[in-house]
């Protein structure tokens, strides 16, 4: 995995990008590859021209043309003590909390045949790429980041959570207004779902059980988010119940440790530090995990490195250190702020 | 038991001596909210309580609790009880559930859905509450359950400023003889986790609304509970059936709210137009020999020996003409105010006066 590569998507990874989108059971048809000012969408591809390993699309700002839902998962007590009652019952409010927020969205990778730490390395890669072009652009999104894990789904593709809640308001077929209009079914449906706090208590036991729960396959995406710095925070999605992961973003140890450094080249020899190093513009990002050294304000990369990054020295990329090491970085470089 | 003839019933307030059969009643009376609680000293409590407010100089305070028994004379026994509580939660809150309805529509789904919820509310806190509604079996098929409920009417028309200008009563929901309910199965035991019997023990005989305040304050999504519970929403309890018939020929309203706990019917209605109370006069009775009219709910203005029965009677003539047993039967003797409404109302005569004459210019 050492030649993984991530790249703007073009025209002709739409095909095997609707499949992978499929296969990770998202809404997969009329996939365009940019539908809104500010919008990325990312591949993960097995060295320069291999094949297309992930998908993710950064967006700016969602929700600011069709409204987006979530419900919001309270807690309410009742109690009385003389009667030595103690009841918690969790609560759901549908509402529009996380309008204006910057999105990780339409996240899907290769899983058949996959190992998980392979997963996990180009799940890695992706998420990290996403935070280097939000630190890149900060006043270009927003102070919080959203990323919707999908829910528990039956063989058939159907969520309980939507079978004990969503059903029993709105008859259409999810999966088919899936088909039919995409993600924006959602919002459709939203407008005939409870407006009021519903008591999750009143659900199905298979509707409660997948209330902020991860389909099993996504564990993984969902361990490399929390890696990142994203938590749940008690919200869900409208059709599968799965959990909603959020961060403050200039909390997150990649915005905040992303440079700009000025490329340079080194030896082949010689230990280095693992970095995430992103160079292009807006319709071209490449980015590469490689064994870099930093010295002066300057960023040196092996041959082979440069070439997979599709950058020359003398050129400024964004960098930051790949894990969570850092403290590490050492000083140099130039902040978002500084960019 | 032979068909028992009109004027043979008597309704008057309870006595400390009719324990024993208001004990005997609430053995036999139907679980539920309305029920009279199966234990000699809190009905002994509640016959206290109804005599002082049936004897009380004092200004109403909204605490009252009125207690009235059907006797058959005939037979020289109770077989019927009813009551009135002047303001319903009375120091506290009175909650039901309100039924609303919301449209929710999706124009890209094509779709549009009447969404049916309940709303916990306090909407009938200070209504006065008809209670404790029952009739033995073997008189439910004759006039004496209509003696039984309406004559409350004439003693809430005599006493008005007694009670409020709107009333209700709580009818039972549907639950079988072990007080289980689908709706309180459906409701209720998420936020108790035990029968509505067992609740209502554990409360100890302290207000309802102490239970109630549990219960979420959230509406409710009919569309999210079992369809038995939905089906229960409004309901009667077969027990239920001849005294909410009575309210509902009344004109009291039944889709606007539920009881929190069984999901039965709550019937409302503004005081002043209920048939019963559009059709009574106040009248001056005159003894005949022989009893001849129609039938009339008759009852005496007097709140403490308050009587009432069922007489034949004329009020063509701008007094009360009615025969001497009936006057005995209420206590009073020839020239006493008495109060009367049509035991059978001629739904030609809706909204207008009876017999010509409007409730009051009949007073003497």
């Amino acid at each position: 995995m050492n030649h993984l590569r991530i790249r703007t998507a073009v025209a002709d990874d739409l095909g095997v990008i609707s499949a992978l989108l499929a296969d990770c059971g998202r809404p997969s048809g009329d996939v365009v590859l940019s539908d809104t000012a500010g919008e990325s969408l990312l591949v993960a591809e097995s060295g320069a021209g291999g094949a297309v390993l992930g998908c993710l699309r950064l967006r700016a700002a969602i929700g600011l043309v069709l409204p987006r839902y979530w419900y919001h998962v309270g807690c309410t007590v009742h109690a009385a003590k003389d009667l030595q009652l103690f009841h918690r019952q969790r609560t759901l409010l549908l509402g529009n909390n996380h309008t204006g927020a910057s999105e990780l969205a339409d996240v899907a990778w290769a899983r058949s045949g996959v190992p998980l730490a392979e997963q996990a390395a180009v799940l890695n890669l992706l998420v990290q790429t996403a935070l280097l072009l939000i630190a890149r652009r900060r006043e270009g999104f927003a102070s919080h980041l959203i990323v919707e894990l999908p829910g528990p789904r039956d063989a058939a593709g159907q969520a309980p959570f939507w079978q004990g809640l969503g059903r029993q308001f709105c008859r259409r077929d999810p999966l088919l207004a899936r088909e039919q209009f995409g993600d924006a079914w959602r919002a459709h449906a939203a407008t005939l779902l409870p407006r009021q706090t519903v008591y999750a208590s009143f659900l199905s036991s298979a509707a409660q059980d997948a209330i902020a729960h991860v389909a099993p396959f996504s564990r993984v995406l969902q361990d490399v988010l929390e890696a990142a710095g994203m938590r749940y925070s008690h919200h869900i999605s409208i059709d599968d119940g799965g959990p909603v992961l959020e961060a403050d973003v200039d909390t997150l140890g990649t915005v905040t440790a992303g440079r700009l450094w000025s490329l340079v080249q080194r030896d082949a020899t010689g230990p280095g530090m693992p970095m995430l190093v992103v160079h292009g513009d807006a319709d071209n990002w490449h980015g590469v995990m490689a064994q870099a050294v930093l010295h002066g304000g300057r960023l040196a990369l092996q041959p082979d490195d440069l070439v997979r990054l599709g950058a020359q020295a003398g050129e400024q990329v964004w960098a930051a250190p790949l894990r969570s090491d850092f403290a590490a970085l050492p000083a140099g470089g130039h902040s978002a702020t500084d960019a | 038991m032979n068909d028992p003839s009109p004027s043979q019933f008597v309704l008057r307030p309870c006595a400390p001596d009719d324990l024993p059969a208001i004990e005997r009643i609430a053995a036999a009376s139907t679980f539920g909210i309305n029920s009279l609680p199966p234990d000699r000293g809190l009905l002994s409590a509640r016959i206290e309580r109804s005599l002082h407010a049936f004897q009380t100089q004092d200004d109403a305070s909204g605490e009252e609790s009125y207690l009235f028994v059907l006797e058959d004379l005939a037979r020289g026994t109770v077989i019927g009880t009813s009551g009135i509580a002047a303001s319903a939660g009375f120091h506290d809150r009175f909650y039901s559930y309100r039924n609303e309805f919301a449209v929710h529509t999706s124009e890209p789904l094509n779709e549009s859905n009447r969404i049916h919820t309940l709303h916990l509310c306090h909407d009938l806190t200070g209504y006065t509450l008809l209670t404790s509604f029952y009739i033995e079996p073997d008189y439910a098929d004759t006039v004496a359950p209509q003696l039984l409920s309406r004559g409350r009417l004439l003693f809430i028309r005599e006493f008005a400023a007694r009670f409020a200008d709107r009333i209700a009563a709580e009818t039972p929901g549907l639950c079988d003889s072990l007080g289980h309910s689908p709706f309180w199965d459906a409701v209720g035991r998420r936020f108790f986790n035990m029968d509505y019997p067992q609740a209502e023990r554990l409360a100890g005989g302290r207000s309802k609304s102490f239970i109630a305040e549990l219960l979420p304050h959230s509406p409710i999504y009919v569309p999210l509970l079992p369809e038995d519970a939905q089906w229960a929403i409004g309901q009667l309890h077969l027990d239920g059936e001849l005294p909410f018939s009575i309210l509902l020929d009344e004109g009291f309203d039944a889709d606007t709210y539920i009881d929190v706990f069984d999901g039965g019917p709550t019937v409302e209605a503004r005081v002043a137009m209920l048939r019963t109370v559009r059709h009574t006069q106040r009248r001056r009775a005159r003894a005949t020999s022989a009893a001849h009219g129609d039938w009339y709910l008759v009852a005496g203005t007097q709140r403490e020996g308050f009587r009432a029965t069922l007489a034949q009677a004329d009020v063509s003539g701008g007094e009360l003409m009615l025969d001497a047993a009936a006057l005995a039967r209420l206590g009073l003797a020839d020239g006493a105010t008495l109060r009367c409404a049509p035991l059978v109302i001629d739904e030609a005569d809706e909204g207008g006066d009876c017999g010509g004459i409007s409730a009051e210019e009949g007073a003497v």
